[in-house]
């Protein structure tokens, strides 16, 4: 490498930190090229869960790469979101396979969707007002993730674990926005 | 490196919250990294201009890597140790190129007929004649017929080949104990 105009080093030094952040942030979001391969294989709507996997992947490079609240919700995020994954696909295609009805998926979404949204107001408590952002971003993620783990049942599932997720980061919301 | 308690926690803060994506503290950081990365490395290498070029190196690494940066870490110790770093890996390909050339220059043996190159032509023949001397006959023997592809001693080519490498590495050893190493 030969050495840079000092004038113009700042510009090269802006660029590798942005750089710099989008390459953490494509080797973070990797997860959900494994959800993608999972969800092929299991759910065999390629076409739907590779579209759906994409957008988790973009939207979780996306938060990561901008950092603060949105990076914090995007760790978050992926890691309640291979919960909320794995869940249905293990309850749904392992324990009730072709006995599966719309209640059960509905029920066992909805209960996901809950689950997360508990633990995901637990930690949007410690963040004070931007508890908003960080629930509204991890949950985006969280619902695309469930969602690709239950495209075999259709919009009922992510339905289900949407309305779970809600009734759980509700009380916060209010909280937060009385107290704020 | 000259920087007091204030300056050195005040660079924490700015390198975690840089970490953490907040583009504010870009400037902040690089205003106080710049003078010292290039000290450091002066220090360390005694060559002003070459201090620059490699803080401009170690520069853009920090700042790549910042994202990974673990705020419970000292942010001076991070960065100058990534300095230190790339001053460390600038040195070993430096000293890889001159290798490089100094072992092309000595396998141009001159051909021209100069008192100078006659005198350097003899003296490698000798020294070669001199190491083939000292190995043992059947090491000596795998070497001239690979050289001039003359007649191989009775065995497999596999054998031979081995025999050839076996004699190789002991012609290398030979030679490095008299003249220290056969590459510059």
């Amino acid at each position: 490498m030969t050495m840079i105009a000092p004038d113009r080093f700042i510009e090269h030094a802006r660029r590798a930190y942005e750089w710099g952040r989008l390459e953490h942030a494509a080797l973070q979001s990797s997860v959900a090229l494994l959800l993608i391969a999972i969800s092929v294989a299991v759910c065999q709507e390629s076409a739907r869960s590779v579209a759906i996997g994409a957008s988790l992947f973009a939207l979780a490079i996306g938060f990561l790469w901008h950092g603060r609240t949105a990076a914090r919700a995007a760790h978050a995020g992926l890691k309640a979101g291979m919960l909320a994954f794995a869940i249905p696909i293990v309850v749904l295609h392992g324990y009730f396979g072709a006995d599966c009805g719309i209640m059960t998926v509905l029920i066992v979404n909805a209960l996901t969707g809950l689950v997360v949204g508990i633990l995901l107001s637990v930690q949007a408590m410690r963040l004070g007002g931007r508890c908003y952002a960080y629930l509204f971003g991890a949950g985006t993620l969280v619902i695309l993730s469930g969602t690709l783990g239950c495209l075999f049942f259709g919009p009922i599932g992510v339905a289900g674990m949407v309305v779970g997720y809600f009734v759980a980061t509700a009380p916060v919301m209010v909280y937060r926005g009385a107290t704020a | 490196m000259q920087l007091d308690e204030v300056g050195r926690a005040e660079l924490n803060r700015n390198l975690t919250a840089l970490a953490d994506g907040e583009r504010h503290a870009f400037d902040p950081v690089y205003r106080a990294l710049w003078p010292l990365l290039v000290r450091f490395i002066a220090a360390t290498s005694g060559d002003r201009a070459l201090a620059e070029e490699i803080a401009q190196r170690a520069m853009l690494k920090i700042l790549t890597k910042v994202t990974t940066f673990d705020p419970s870490r000292d942010a001076l110790a991070w960065s100058l140790a990534i300095a230190i770093n790339e001053y460390r890996s600038f040195r070993r390909k430096r000293s890889h190129a001159t290798c490089d050339l100094q072992e092309s220059a000595a396998l141009a043996i001159p051909e021209h007929d100069t008192p100078e190159a006659i005198a350097m032509r003899d003296n490698l023949h000798e020294a070669v004649r001199e190491v083939l001397a000292a190995l043992r006959p059947t090491d000596r023997e795998a070497i001239v017929a690979a050289i001039h592809a003359g007649p191989r001693p009775p065995v497999s080519a596999a054998a031979f080949r081995k025999r050839l490498q076996r004699a190789i590495a002991n012609a290398r050893h030979l030679w490095k104990r008299h003249y220290d190493d056969d590459r510059p």
